[in-house]
């Protein structure tokens, strides 16, 4: 007889790995509540509401890198920045993260909560009504700031007399034994307010409905404003006038070692007063206050946007009486887009992929104006696809043995037309076999058509090509035996 | 009776001969800067140093990429590949067929590489960097390439689309070979400068996996 025994993975039980949409957090060193986005609401003293959808495709990026759960990723960030004693509650709506929250609060709970994990999702279920009413005061006292449309506060309160009395009447213990009543409903018998905390408190959709969210402004972001004594079109001048704006604009984030920037927008005046807005962007978050005296990746970037803005000025002021190269006369660098990052974060990034150091390689990227080209292998056998081009630090996505596939490509050029080439029939030519290829025929309604022959061709020269021959007998070259 | 000073007791001539011992020991394992695992070719490139310029004469078509390619492909440090070819791009699985580890090779398209990529070989990032067919790459850039090479410790491969002659030389190149795949069976490396002359021959089967259908 077999016996199956399932084991219960503790880590599945922990942490899910949907990507959760809001964050409440409770913290109690009053730390910026910008950590893990710029979308965030105040709720209570210490408490705060975060919208993690907002720069969701950035903290899934870093948890590709990092190769962890989220929870693994956001427990150390929060821990840099409040210490040892918050509380953060992640799901898919924010009133259930506060009613969890709250709860967690008031039983001396600490650390890092995901309202997915099937633990923290059970207990959810056994929160009692007193949990769920006592939530509902800060509620109306937001509601009552918010000045939202037909919330009464005496009649709230009587809503909420009556509802109590009704649960002890029936006798039901906790709101998810009474999961069946829906919404209307209870919109019908105790109100509309009632009805819509109902509906967030079960609700799978990451919609507010509702719920009254209150953006938090963030402070004035930096910038330095420059006026010359006197115009400048050489680089080499605006070069060290930059450098000291960079220095000026690195004193207003007081060193911080979490601040980075992803971009910069510099205003420049020109000659003529026309105004021109450009954008120094990095593909990478960058430390200002790193990159200290010289702030060369800054430059750099500066530089490339440079001599692409004096290029299209020529171009386009070619035939005007004005000075070959515009002058500057005035410049304003503001700071558009910045993200706090704790350095445990970058510590963990340049620990991990076997002592590559991505975060050098990344710091070198940003002074480039071009990227870096990265590869990993795919299992597929026909060309184009045998392999996908990634972003510099990724790790490969579900690692596989890839010799079977990238064997077969022993044969076949280090380089390749990413648009094949069509050419004669080679008939003066020597012509190996190599394979026939077919990419996906169940899929095409015509699958001869995706079937290809390929060969190496060899002119008289000695040279060696890669083409293939389509089942319509066209040729195209493909690559080059460079 | 004399006593022995207190650097000859036998404590300190064991401390002397495990130290002589590590040292022996550092210098068995102190490897070569390049290489291949293709023992002829090893030979060829034993005296190679960081700091060194390597000049190769690769003609389009020729195939003879291969072979710096061998000299990549065993535990190498982070390397770029600047490469500029009309219209062709990375073939990637062909790379990872013949054994490059692309986590560490990175690749970048310019046709004026110091100028458009001058922080690349400012910083000492990457160990090595291969040149491939630059359009533009004048004296003064291999003046400063070779410079910043030997300030940084890296090695350079500077690969050009013409066989390289004898009769034009290159002061800033340490070794100078043309390579090419010739016919079949064979990969054939010429000196044109360095401690080796001559020509030499390689095995198709040891720098490619053999193919039925070609050989």
């Amino acid at each position: 007889m077999n016996i199956t025994t399932k084991v219960i993975d503790l880590a599945e039980l922990r942490a899910g790995d949907e990507f959760p949409v809001y964050a409440a957090i409770y913290n109690p060193e009053s730390a910026s509540p910008f950590v893990l986005s710029p979308t965030a609401m105040r709720w209570g003293d210490n408490l705060y509401l975060n919208r993690l959808d907002d720069c969701k495709f950035f903290w899934l990026d870093q948890k590709k890198k990092l190769r962890c759960k989220l929870a693994d990723l956001f427990e150390p960030l929060l821990q840099h920045y409040y210490g040892e004693d918050f509380v953060a509650v992640f799901g898919n709506h924010p009133w259930q993260c506060l009613l969890y929250l709250h709860y967690q609060v008031s039983h001396q709970g600490r650390g890092l909560y995901l309202l997915e994990s099937r633990l923290n999702r059970n207990i959810f279920r056994t929160l009692d009504w007193e949990c769920w009413f006592t939530a509902q005061q800060e509620l109306a006292e937001h509601l009552i700031a918010a000045n939202a449309r037909g919330f009464r506060a005496d009649s709230f309160q009587s809503q909420q007399a009556r509802m109590r009395r009704f649960i002890q009447r029936i006798g039901v213990a906790t709101p998810h034994e009474m999961l069946a009543a829906d919404a209307n409903s209870i919109t019908r018998r105790f109100g509309k307010w009632l009805g819509l905390i109902w509906q967030w408190s079960f609700t799978e959709s990451s919609g507010l409905q509702g719920f009254p969210w209150i953006k938090l402004e963030q402070e004035q972001l930096p910038g330095v404003k420059r006026d010359l004594e006197y115009p400048v079109n050489q680089w080499e001048y605006i070069e060290v006038l930059l450098r000291e704006d960079f220095a000026r604009l690195c004193d207003q984030f007081y060193q911080h070692d979490c601040e980075h920037i992803n971009r910069m927008l510099w205003e420049i005046t020109l000659f003529n007063y026309e105004k021109v807005s450009v954008e120094l962007s990095f593909r990478h978050p960058y430390s200002l206050h790193r990159d200290l005296p010289g702030f060369d990746t800054a430059l750099y970037q500066a530089r490339y946007i440079y001599d692409d803005l004096v290029r299209n000025l020529r171009a386009r002021d070619g035939d005007l009486d004005l000075p070959e190269s515009m002058p500057f006369i005035c410049w304003q660098v503001q700071v558009c887009e910045r993200v706090m990052l704790a350095p445990a974060l970058w510590e963990l990034f340049a620990r991990e992929f076997d002592q590559i150091d991505y975060q050098q390689i990344m710091a070198l990227q940003n002074k480039l104006p071009l990227a870096f080209e990265c590869y990993q292998s795919d299992a597929s056998f026909f060309p184009e696809k045998s392999f996908t081009r990634i972003p510099v630090g990724t790790a490969q996505t579900n690692p596989f043995d890839h010799y079977p596939w990238s064997s077969s490509a022993a044969n076949k050029p280090l380089f390749y037309y990413q648009q094949a080439e069509p050419i004669e029939n080679p008939t003066a030519v020597q012509k190996v076999f190599l394979e026939r290829n077919s990419n996906q025929w169940w899929l095409s309604e015509d699958a001869l058509q995706s079937i290809r022959d390929y060969f190496i061709l060899k002119d008289h020269n000695g040279r060696s090509s890669w083409a293939y021959r389509t089942q319509g007998g066209e040729w195209f070259k493909q690559g080059e035996f460079c | 009776m004399a006593s022995l000073p207190a650097h000859f007791t036998d404590a300190s001539l064991q401390q002397q001969l495990q130290s002589a011992r590590s040292l022996k020991h550092d210098l068995s394992h102190q490897s070569q800067e390049l290489l291949s695992g293709i023992d002829a070719l090893d030979e060829c490139f034993a005296r190679v140093k960081p700091g060194d310029l390597i000049e190769w004469g690769i003609p389009p078509g020729m195939n003879g990429r291969l072979i710096p390619l061998q000299l990549l492909k065993q535990q190498i440090p982070l390397s770029v590949w600047i490469y500029h070819h009309h219209g062709l791009g990375v073939f990637a699985s062909s790379w990872i067929s013949h054994g490059v580890d692309l986590q560490r090779l990175f690749f970048i398209c310019s046709a004026n590489p110091v100028k458009e990529l001058r922080p690349i070989f400012l910083e000492d990032t990457f160990k090595r960097i291969i040149i491939d067919a630059p359009l533009k790459f004048s004296t003064g850039d291999m003046a400063f390439v070779s410079q910043q090479a030997r300030k940084q410790g890296q090695v350079v491969f500077l690969i050009r689309h013409y066989f390289l002659t004898a009769k034009r030389g290159n002061p800033h190149a340490s070794l100078r070979i043309n390579t090419w795949q010739s016919g079949k069976r064979s990969f054939s490396l010429q000196f044109i400068k360095g401690p080796n002359s001559g020509k030499i021959s390689l095995p198709y089967r040891s720098v490619a996996e053999d193919h039925e259908h070609y050989n």
